[in-house]
């Protein structure tokens, strides 16, 4: 199967080793990757800041990049829904088909199994808010739950957001903030000293609050995860 | 109001779910012989005073501890008794006294909401399922609020 | 730049964010219990109820003149009121007909809080009587309510305690059942000399004209039946079309709202007392408040008319869980709030609400009715614009060439001052060291 890489902005600035995951965790499932280097960002930021003009702009580019007869894999659940509902909602590329990476590997491929990953440990999860969107809320879950030798755990009131919010974070810091470090409470309340999830942003943010506040979790994003089985 | 006529059995069903969700919203069912245990002054429904003859009556339905009235109709999904206003049915007398007695003809039970509304007519109803209660303070259930703290069910005829 | 929203919530005490934050809790897991025992199909059941919204939604105007005809008909007066002002002009009319200076008993009503109600009626000299056990505590504080369903859910039991004292109330004890009580019998006599009640209506039926009012302690079907006058407080949006819709959204409104399989009272008020009855109200009034609900209606936000006020969004919101209801300086808070503030009143006054959200849709998934809230909040957030505006159209330039785009992206590390409010509460993250585009490019 031949599917399209959406790299997103945060892989493509400060997280580059994600996409080199997401290509040898598609390749393994064989799927024959295209990326095309004209990509830059989904629009979202512009969008859920409320200026659609801007964000309209930068969609529609992002849209020429894109093959509607392929499918569109996302290592983010959010910017998958902004392709999805974002989209709909500027009149844009109805009908792309966007897969958030867990959901595409589970629901499109049928994946059944996972080799074991480079060190057995409790990993706790983070299921980004998104996947309510992509109805995907589970895959995350049961995607992981393939690997032998990862203990996964879920922490309570898991359906809460962790208040990352793009740029909500900025916009409302200190509430942000005050969801975050609840959100990283129950994380370590588990027991289990790594946080993966589908998000970078929920990543780096709860990250970001960790490490000032000198919790001590590590956060890591499904697909580094899953192409530890490679290494 | 007589609803369609119910085979045996399943007034029966009716009446085992009723009694289940009644307790479960904190309700209880009693013996008509406990009506006359009830310590205070009594707000007995007309037509209902024949069968305690004893028993003092509140000058001022104010003060009465007790109120005993008879159901016009129950669901048996939702444990809840209904009461229409009428001549002889005073809607105070479901709220005022802290503890209300219902007798209840377990043939007057619907199996659930959507046939008890269909059988409502032109007065006021209300729907009771359970004492009265709050969560207010710190979500901790409080019973008996403003309404009655207690509600016993007595099935009549026996 | 940072929301005056983001300043109120970080004056909080620490204390109610947690007693909000535990009692939400408390309600997301009860409503979750509620809905697993009482729908065996809640998916189609939570289709129904939003079909049969819809369906009010495009037919409100017929729904109404015969819900006023079938009113009238019961012997239940209806009068129309177009904003607050007018609303309130009407009920104060009735109540001093009523008598001069009259006391006035309430059931919880947000329709009246919306309005500004009371503080009409007391400053036209009549006394009025908040007693819901939870607005009974806020009328004391001279406070508002921080939640639609539960409006004391900000404080705790030693707070409520401190209230009674410091109004002559003397609880023995802070124990919830020991509070409750000292209220219980602080209002009997309150209900006992009342002139006029006043109620909110959750339901009201257009083909039989019966009045739906829901509630647990006891006090809304008192205030509504001791006193010689009821007036129904309703926006328009609470019409439903039969008597035979009423068992699901009963049933979906107990259970969303308070994790129950039916409130403990539900009264079908179907017009004032009869010649040959002992009790019950001798008027009955019905007030239809439109006050900005039909300009809702016709346009972008129409969806959130479907709401029951069930506040299933607010309890599992997690701002609204961080912030509290006061902070959202509105009568309905919350995600529901987010919308309907800036729809009822106007973007340019509370447009900034909408921008109060992470967008994580927990409240559309629990509504019961299934609003689309996160998409209500991002067409209120593209009316209002952004703030400031002028980064987007620079980031678009950037952004919409990839040349222009890596040149930006290599540049992120000089930005960090411009993230102050990221970088106030956490570490800048560092980059993993890996260029995804060159390593594209040089894979074999």
């Amino acid at each position: 199967m031949r599917v399209q890489l959406a790299l997103t902005c945060l892989v493509d600035g400060l997280r580059g080793s994600t996409g080199v995951s997401m290509v040898r965790v598609l390749e393994h499932v064989g799927c024959e990757v295209v990326f095309d280097k004209r990509q830059t960002c989904c629009g979202q930021p512009a969008f859920n800041a409320g200026d659609w003009t801007s964000s309209g702009r930068v969609a529609s580019a992002f849209v020429d990049c894109f093959d509607r007869d392929l499918p569109i894999v996302v290592p983010s659940g959010s910017c998958a829904a902004m392709m999805r509902e974002g989209f709909r909602m500027l009149g844009l590329g109805a009908g792309l088909r966007v897969f958030e990476l867990a959901q595409f590997l589970m629901n499109e491929v049928g994946v059944e199994k996972w080799r074991p990953v480079s060190r057995s440990r409790m990993v706790v999860l983070h299921s980004g808010c998104h996947g309510r969107m992509l109805g995907s809320m589970d895959s995350l879950e049961r995607l992981l739950a393939l690997v032998p030798n990862l203990t996964v755990v879920t922490p309570e009131t898991s359906e809460q957001c962790c208040g990352f919010g793009g740029t909500f974070s900025m916009s409302h810091p200190s509430t942000s903030k005050g969801i975050g470090i609840e959100k990283l409470y129950r994380l370590k309340a588990t027991g289990a000293s790594e946080v993966v999830s589908t998000d970078w942003g929920c990543l780096l943010h709860l990250e970001g609050l960790a490490r000032r506040e000198g919790i001590g979790l590590k956060f890591n994003h499904v697909a580094d995860v899953l192409a530890e089985a490679f290494e | 109001m007589p609803g369609p006529r119910l085979a045996q059995a399943q007034v029966a069903d009716h009446w085992a779910l009723f009694r289940e969700r009644l307790s479960e919203v904190g309700g209880e069912v009693a013996d008509f012989s406990a009506v006359a245990d009830c310590p205070g002054l009594f707000w007995i429904q007309e037509g209902l005073k024949g069968f305690w003859p004893g028993l003092d009556l509140a000058a001022d339905p104010w003060e009465a501890m007790t109120g005993v009235c008879r159901a016009d109709m129950a669901v048996a999904e939702t444990g809840s008794v209904l009461f229409a206003s009428g001549p002889d049915q005073p809607r105070l007398l479901s709220l005022l006294p802290p503890r209300h007695v219902v007798l209840l003809d377990p043939k007057q039970i619907e199996p659930n909401l959507e046939a008890a509304l269909a059988r409502l007519d032109r007065r006021n109803w209300a729907i009771v399922t359970g004492p009265s209660r709050t969560a207010d303070i710190e979500g901790i259930l409080v019973r008996g609020v403003h309404g009655p703290r207690e509600l016993i069910v007595v099935p009549f005829p026996v | 730049m940072r929301s005056d929203f983001d300043k109120r919530a970080e004056r909080l005490p620490l204390k109610v964010v947690d007693s909000v934050r535990t009692a939400s809790a408390n309600k997301v897991q009860g409503r979750f219990q509620a809905i697993a025992s009482v729908f065996a199909e809640y998916d189609s059941a939570r289709r129904q109820a939003a079909a049969t919204k819809e369906y009010v939604l495009d037919n409100l105007a017929d729904l109404l003149v015969e819900l006023e005809a079938s009113c009238l008909k019961n012997g239940v007066q209806v009068h129309w009121a177009e904003d607050a002002e007018q609303a309130n002009r009407l009920i104060l009319g009735i109540v001093s007909r009523a008598a001069p200076s009259a006391l006035v008993v309430k059931g919880k009503s947000m329709a009246t809080e919306e309005i500004g109600l009371n503080e009409r009626l007391i400053q036209e000299g009549h006394q009025v009587v908040e007693t819901d056990l939870g607005e009974f505590v806020v009328q004391l504080d001279d406070d508002v309510p921080s939640h639609i369903v539960t409006p004391i859910i900000h404080k705790d039991r030693t707070d409520v305690k401190r209230t009674f004292e410091s109004h002559g109330l003397s609880p023995r004890s802070d124990e919830p059942e020991e509070l409750a009580a000292v209220a219980r019998a602080r209002l009997r006599e309150e209900f006992r000399r009342a002139d006029v009640g006043i109620s909110g209506v959750n339901f009201a039926v257009a083909s039989s004209g019966r009045l739906v009012i829901v509630e647990n302690e006891g006090n809304n079907r008192l205030s509504t039946t001791a006193p010689r006058v009821h007036i129904a407080v309703m926006g328009l949006e609470k019409v439903l079309p039969c008597d035979t819709d009423l068992a699901l959204f009963l049933r979906l409104l107990a259970a969303s709202s308070t994790g129950q399989r039916l409130t403990v009272y539900t009264h079908l008020v179907c017009g004032p007392r009869r010649p040959d009855e002992p009790d019950g109200p001798e008027e009955v009034h019905l007030v239809l408040l439109d006050n900005g609900r039909s300009k809702i209606l016709n346009g972008a936000l129409r969806e959130i008319l479907k709401c029951l006020r069930c506040g299933a969004c607010l309890n599992v919101c997690p701002v609204y869980r961080q912030a509290s209801g006061h902070t959202y300086r509105h009568t309905y808070s919350g995600p529901l709030g987010a919308v309907l503030a800036p729809g009822l009143d106007g973007v340019h006054s509370h447009g900034a609400l909408a921008f109060a959200s992470t967008l994580c849709g927990a409240c559309q998934e629990v509504c019961p009715v299934d609003i689309p809230i996160p998409e209500l909040l991002l067409k209120i957030r593209a009316e209002v614009g952004a703030t400031p505006a002028a980064p987007w159209p620079v980031w678009a330039w950037f952004a919409q060439r990839s040349a222009r785009w890596r040149m930006a992206l290599k540049a992120l590390p000089m930005v960090e001052p411009l993230a102050r409010p990221w970088t106030e509460h956490r570490e800048w993250p560092e980059p993993s060291g890996v260029d995804f585009r060159r390593w594209w490019d040089q894979r074999p």
